[in-house]
């Protein structure tokens, strides 16, 4: 074969095996990655690879994103991008189940129509000239549909939780299963007379209907169906050891607690009318065994967090904000806003067998008060002059999470009635029924919120003329919990994953200093003047204080120099804040100058520092 | 000779052939002024405010467009013009060797160009706290890029004994495989013709391959891509070499 024939063969041979290896690792190996970004942005968490595996039936992703949108900022471009890899993540775990179809809803088209009709919200820049969608429809084969109306930038970190939430929601056949087991009126109350009203419902019950299928369990129950995925307790107290009993078996069985306890319960209306200090929640054993333990004597005041009025800080109302919560944890990430009454205070017990997470706590301006002597005191400032902050932080809700085993190794106390059994060993008969479970099966695990009033409708909810609107995030914390305890393990596992947003540290510190910077300055303005109007009003009442102040010389001289303080003073503002921005600028110009100038210098230097050598090696007279 | 030692060889006499004049200094001053200039500038490096690299690594393939083919275009026309390659045959080496051994000098002084790019990661990791991985990949994606351009470049320059049509080729066939994966070219092949062609233009797209290493994700297809993109032009470059030396 002469060189030609060889040439066209092989490059034809070249280009064919090019294209064919190409295409082949294209569409068999997209999934081969190796992610060497610090908190793995591109690899999709163990416990979101779970749920896609598991999934037992298919459902279809409908992903519309506008291409507008993409191409308008880089920003929501490499957010888009992130999302999509998420999604593709998703997929490539699914082995098939998850079937992902892409949408670019352009104007009066048909997959416009179809996002908006499946109740996705139209995005619209800041800039308000580029609108569009971007957001995510699912659906099962039964024709239930999740939707995600508009991904958020600032929800970044929890992308892969609010997915594999919904995921699970789908892949479950209806809702799960919340067990209420409660003396507060939750649910309302019949009237007392005929011809009364009855109580309504607290608004906390139909949103928890909303997301779950709610079963009120009694509180003198004998067993808790091992169907209930999550069993509520709030604010607990008087259970007979019969029901303490099934609650401890339940646990160890592998189902989810969500206990609201309280060592004040304002609301517990059955407590407050026999008169004196109600008692605390009472879980007998089990929150020992469990590995928390609620102190029952005293509250949680914190004077940072608590709620102002005219008069000052309120102690018994706490305002949870973003400061004070757990930001990994999706229960109570995005929460910043949560009123508490009267909270208690937990602490993991010693020799616990589980693990204890604080995902509330408050900040080390916080202190116990006595129950006893402060629940009646009606004035805020009488308990404020008693307050001793501790200087350190105290927990408010807590995750539990581990193994556990029973609080009744030798079974309940059995006895003529059937009631709780006396004090004295002795004469207590024990039961000790066939399949008791000692030890738990599965990882137990829990929420412990040191609060039952949150539920109470006048903490969270606003009523005008207009209707009823939530006012704070109540609601928000004790769904999140619901959902996340019976979301299954792998969504109990999930956390906030990193983000790409990483700002310059030094501009921000930069901006931060000018504006604390601004800020004393502009203080000392502000005192200056009032210094100056000081002088001015002694000045005047130095005078007689009459009707009319008439302008005495040194009132004109003290004034003349007022003004020229103040002047002064307003000049400076201005100078500092061109400084500050001036830092900034300078700053950027800086890095703008070293990495456009710097290494082309050095390479010009090199060169004529080689070029200088070498003439004088070709010529060394010279 | 050994292979090794003969590749030595040749990449020696190639890289020391580009410091013998200025054409290597004035291509590095060109080439980190451009790169400086457009991340500083027309990528906003500072005022975006985020301690990565994208605004640096983004114009990396619009520079390679027009420098690489810069670098490669003598790479076998000067010598063919020179009529040098055939003193370079004369040597005690296989047309593989010389192919090699030049295109590995050629990449290696492209190494150097992008390696003093590095005072931006020392102001990336001042001004705040950058993703390393991230830089690390991108920095290697940018590279494998480069090392796609240079090859294309070299086969292209066996090609002709003239630098200007050797330069103007190379930049029109890197400009194609920079578009392949653009939407309104994929639009259209996947209009009216077979999937499978579709399929192929995506997969030779750099823009796409690019973009997962600027991200810090590491893909098969990516590296794969870069790879036998590379193999395949240096084979056909090695067989259009052994052509001339044959005539």
């Amino acid at each position: 074969m002469d060189t030609r024939t060889k040439l066209i063969v092989g490059a034809g041979l070249a280009a064919a095996l090019f294209g064919a290896v190409n295409v082949l690792t294209s569409t068999k190996f997209s999934g081969a990655r190796l992610d060497l970004t610090e908190d793995k942005l591109y690899t999709l968490s163990k416990g979101a690879k779970d749920i896609a595996r598991g999934l037992d039936e298919p459902i279809r992703l409908e992903y519309y994103a506008s291409r507008e949108l993409r191409d308008a900022t880089p920003t929501i471009g490499a957010f888009m991008r992130r999302v999509e890899d998420v999604l593709d993540g998703f997929v490539r775990a699914s082995k098939g189940k998850l079937i992902l179809e892409r949408f670019d809803p352009l104007e009066f088209s048909e997959a416009e129509d179809a996002a908006a009709l499946a109740g996705l919200q139209r995005v619209a820049l800041q800039r308000g000239d580029v609108q569009g969608f971007f957001g995510l429809v699912m659906r099962n084969s039964v024709g239930d549909v999740e939707t995600i109306p508009a991904f958020n930038r600032n929800d970044e970190v929890f992308l892969e939780y609010e997915i594999a939430q919904r995921l699970v929601a789908l892949d479950d056949a209806g809702k799960p299963v919340l067990g209420l087991m409660t003396d507060l009126p939750l649910m309302g109350a019949p009237a007392a007379q005929p011809g009364q009203q009855g109580a309504p419902e607290w608004q906390i019950v139909p949103l928890l209907r909303r997301q779950f299928d709610l079963r009120t369990i009694d509180t003198d129950t004998t067993a808790i169906a091992p169907d209930v995925d999550v069993l509520m307790l709030v604010h607990p107290n008087g259970l007979s050891e019969r029901t303490l009993y099934a609650i401890d078996q339940y646990a160890l069985g592998g189902g989810r607690i969500l206990a609201l306890v309280d060592p004040f319960c304002a609301v517990d209306t059955g407590a407050a009318s026999q008169g004196g200090v109600p008692g605390g929640s009472d879980l007998g054993p089990l929150l020992a065994t469990w590995g928390v333990e609620l102190d029952v004597d005293d509250f949680v005041a914190d004077r940072t967090l608590a709620r102002m009025d005219e008069g000052g800080p309120v102690l018994v109302s706490m305002r949870i904000d973003s400061s004070v919560v757990d930001e990994s944890d999706p229960v109570t990430a995005r929460l910043s806003d949560v009123e508490l009454f009267t909270p208690g205070s937990l602490t993991q017990v010693e020799g616990a067998t589980t693990t204890f997470t604080p995902l509330v706590t408050t900040t080390d301006d916080a202190g116990l008060l006595d129950k006893a002597a402060n629940v009646r005191v009606l004035d805020p400032s009488d308990m404020l002059a008693n307050f001793v902050p501790s200087g350190e932080p105290f927990t408010l809700v807590a995750r539990l999470s581990g193994p556990i085993s029973t609080a009744f190794p030798e079974g309940y106390a059995v006895d003529g009635d059937g009631e709780a059994g006396t004090e004295d060993e002795g004469s207590v008969q024990r039961a000790l029924p066939p399949g008791h479970v000692a030890a738990s099966t599965r990882p137990f695990e829990a929420i412990v919120v040191a609060d039952a009033d949150l539920l109470f409708d006048g903490l969270w909810l606003g009523r005008s003329l207009f209707g009823v609107s939530k006012l704070r995030e109540n609601p928000d914390l004790v769904l999140n919990a619901a959902e996340q305890l019976g979301g299954g393990d792998a969504l109990i596992g999930l956390r906030a994953r990193g983000t790409f947003d990483r700002p310059f540290e030094v501009v921000r510190e930069l901006r931060l200093a000018a504006s604390a910077e601004l800020d004393a300055e502009q203080t000392r303005l502000e005192k200056e003047l009032d210094d100056v109007n000081g002088r001015i009003e002694q000045i005047a009442a130095d005078q007689g204080g009459g009707a009319t102040v008439l302008l005495t010389p040194e009132l004109e001289e003290e004034l003349a120099r007022a003004y020229e303080v103040r002047d002064a003073t307003r000049k400076e503002l201005r100078r500092v804040k061109y400084d500050l921005q001036r830092d900034e600028e300078a700053l950027g110009r800086r890095v703008k100058a070293i990495n456009i100038l710097t290494m082309p210098l050095v390479v010009v230097l090199g060169g004529l520092i080689v070029w200088l050598l070498r003439r004088k090696r070709a010529n060394p007279s010279r | 000779m050994s292979g090794a030692r003969n590749l030595w060889v040749v990449g020696k006499r190639e890289l020391r052939s580009y410091f013998a004049t200025p054409v290597a200094y004035v291509f590095l001053v060109v080439f980190l002024l451009l790169a400086g200039f457009l991340s500083q500038f027309l990528g906003q490096f500072y005022e975006g405010g985020q301690a990565n690299l994208e605004s640096f690594f983004s114009f990396n393939i619009w520079l390679y467009l027009f420098l690489v083919p810069a670098i490669s275009m003598r790479l076998w026309s000067e010598e063919r013009r020179n009529g040098t390659i055939e003193l370079l045959m004369t040597l005690p080496i296989t047309e593989t060797q010389a192919v090699l051994g030049k295109y590995l000098a050629a990449w290696a002084f492209c190494g150097v160009a992008l390696a003093l790019t590095f005072p931006i990661w020392i102001t990336v990791a001042y001004l705040g706290d950058p993703d390393h991985g991230t830089i690390v990949t991108g920095y290697l994606g940018s590279f494998l890029m480069s090392g796609a351009f240079l090859a294309i470049g070299s086969m292209v320059s066996a090609c002709t004994k003239n630098q200007v049509i050797a330069f103007v080729v190379t930049a029109t066939v890197g400009f194609v495989f920079i578009l392949a994966d653009f939407p309104f070219i994929t639009g259209v092949i996947d209009a009216y013709l077979p999937e499978v062609f579709g399929q192929l233009v995506r997969s030779i797209g750099f823009m796409t391959h690019f973009s997962g290493l600027q991200r810090g994700v590491v893909e098969l297809p990516s590296v794969v891509f870069f790879g036998s993109l590379i193999a395949a032009a240096l084979y056909v470059n090695t067989l259009l070499v052994a052509h001339v030396k044959a005539s």
